[in-house]
């Protein structure tokens, strides 16, 4: 070969090589793509379970003396961290379609557990999650009947 | 050969190079354009949960609560989602729905329902 001459081949097998790269980077780039997408969907659920649990421990909902035919949004304070037997009650035995979608959580099941000093306030609604579910838990510490407890709410997919 | 002219090999290595360079510029355009996407996607998204969770601390406080915020988006509120750009989020508050311009917005709570409108 003479100075300053390339060999065809050779800068062809290189070209195919830099496409092959780039090639790595665009799969590359897709998976971390579709890794921001779950990520995406936990804060998603995370955001969400924080969200209710906050609404039925410190809202009263709407409106605010809510029956299960009337509600449109269910919320269980009678104040701030102080729930109230009677709504409780209702929202005990709603159906549990219906409770999701009052809740305005289409997508996912929820669980509800109220543990108290005092056992006979104890409850547990909603749909049991399963090991190969993707759940959020969220505690408050409450009020019920003046009797100190803990409500523990559970949005999972 | 004589002088200025070129082997059938060459243009052969010549079209190879030019479909590679095609393919290339495809990729880099596509990943240029996908990143563009997310990024107004993650924009959106921030949105629209900033918002939301501004609506439900309004419903959670109860009647007299007022909060004002700068919004860059259009929103549209229905009783259940609100929507900025191509993004919607869900939240858990009695609201009267609406569709607003970008700037300045009020969210206000005086009957239990939750209002929101431009300033």
């Amino acid at each position: 070969m003479n100075k300053g001459q390339i060999i065809s081949i050779d800068l062809t097998l290189s070209i195919m090589v830099f496409v092959l790269l780039l090639g790595f980077l665009y799969f590359s780039w897709q998976s971390n793509v579709s890794g921001w997408e779950q990520q995406r969907h936990s804060l998603e659920l995370e955001e969400k379970a924080m969200q209710q649990a906050r609404n039925l421990v410190e809202s009263s909902g709407f409106p605010a003396n809510w029956t299960p035919i009337t509600v449109e949004v269910i919320g269980l304070a009678i104040q701030p961290n102080v729930l109230s037997m009677e709504k409780i009650g209702f929202f005990a035995n709603m159906d549990y379609n219906m409770a999701r979608e009052k809740m305005n959580i289409f997508n996912y099941n929820f669980r509800i557990e109220i543990t108290s000093t005092n056992p006979t306030l104890d409850q547990n609604i909603g749909a049991q999650p399963s090991a190969s579910n993707q759940v959020s838990t969220i505690e408050h510490q409450i009020l019920i009947e003046g009797e100190h407890a803990v409500l523990r709410f559970q949005l999972f997919r | 050969m004589t002088k200025g002219q070129v082997t059938v090999e060459t243009m052969i290595m010549i079209t190879i190079l030019l479909f590679f360079f095609i393919v290339s510029l495809g990729i880099l355009g596509q990943i240029n354009w996908s990143q563009q996407v997310l990024e107004s996607q993650a924009r959106e998204w921030n949105e629209c949960n900033r918002i939301a969770g501004i609506i439900q601390e309004v419903f959670v406080q109860g009647p007299g609560t007022q909060i004002q915020f700068q919004s860059e988006n259009d929103l549209d509120v229905s009783n259940t989602f609100l929507y900025v750009g191509e993004m919607d989020c869900g939240f858990a508050a009695a609201v009267q729905p609406v569709s607003l311009t970008s700037g300045s917005i009020l969210v206000s709570n005086s009957t239990g329902r939750v209002i929101l409108q431009n300033e």
